[in-house]
């Protein structure tokens, strides 16, 4: 027989003692005064485990749909030929703001 | 009707959402193989069900280390934390625990050859447990383990042609430090 098949067979004979009888009762007591933590993350994603994001197609249709009503709702319409619609400084006061910055010249 | 038991992942689930059940059915299922894991790498009893005990814990206090989008079976990654726990506490359980007793004969061998057999498995764990740590681990998961070569490369993280060759120099050692024993025993 070559030296490997006898280190092989010799290795084969190495047994382990058995492994005590309460160890696992003991592992178990033990984690009964253990606190567990939970990081910010995972629970954070268990939170949102089962939130899932629509097709993306769905998704670019609903946030362009989404924008155009923002926009359209935040528009303020301002007509630029009605001299009502159009803030137009005062002469005082454009004055004042220029002499402001010649003080510094 | 035979119930279904619960998959390893599934357990893991339950421990990490806080079920102390989940953790005592996979502390029942697993101890004695990493219990076997762990003593093989220390020779030592008391060191073994120590660190089986400190993995589980590690695992029950903190879940969350456990990611099973991973991939990665739970049997395969905690033996990469039991393996990593050992050469830790390697410094700290120095003493390799030779085997006491004998084992009863089953007649076919004298008390000689018998005392001989046992002098050379108490030298085989000590030579196992002397190894280098990357050839010691080669060896105890791809023999005792009966890992195979992709898994046991897995939790090395290294490729497969280098566990090949951690476990042919892991066995070369041994042949060398047991020469001895292995021509007395069986010419």
């Amino acid at each position: 027989m070559n030296k490997d098949k006898q280190l092989d067979q010799l290795m084969s004979t190495y047994k382990v003692p058995l492994v005590s009888t309460g160890l696992a009762d003991r592992i178990i007591l033990a984690a009964s005064h253990v606190q567990q933590r939970q990081s910010i993350w995972s629970w954070i994603g268990r939170m949102f485990e089962e939130f899932k994001l629509p097709l993306p197609g769905y998704s670019f249709a609903s946030l362009l749909t989404i924008g155009f009503l923002v926009g359209f709702l935040a528009y303020d319409y301002v007509d630029i030929n009605n001299i009502e619609d159009v803030y137009v400084a005062s002469i005082e006061s454009i004055d004042q703001f220029l002499g402001e910055d010649e003080i510094f010249l | 009707m035979a119930t279904e038991l619960p998959d390893d992942e599934y357990l893991l689930r339950q421990i990490q959402e806080g079920d102390s059940a989940a953790f005592a059915t996979l502390v029942k299922r697993h101890t004695t193989k990493y219990y076997n894991l762990a003593f093989r790498y220390m020779a030592n009893h008391e060191s073994a069900e120590d660190v089986v005990q400190i993995a589980f814990l590690k695992l029950f206090e903190n879940p969350s280390i456990w990611n099973p989008k991973k991939g990665v079976k739970f049997t395969t990654w905690f033996y990469r934390i039991v393996v990593n726990l050992c050469l830790d506490n390697k410094k700290k359980y120095r003493t390799v625990q030779l085997p006491e007793t004998l084992e009863i004969s089953d007649g076919k061998l004298n008390q000689e050859e018998e005392t001989l057999a046992q002098e050379a498995k108490t030298l085989l764990a000590f030579e196992i447990a002397s190894l280098p740590d990357r050839q010691k681990t080669a060896l105890i998961l791809c023999f005792y383990e009966e890992m195979s070569h992709k898994e046991a490369a897995e939790i090395l993280a290294v490729s497969i042609p280098a566990l090949q060759s951690l476990l042919m120099r892991a066995k070369e050692t041994l042949k060398i430090k047991m020469k001895e024993y292995l021509r007395d025993i069986n010419e």
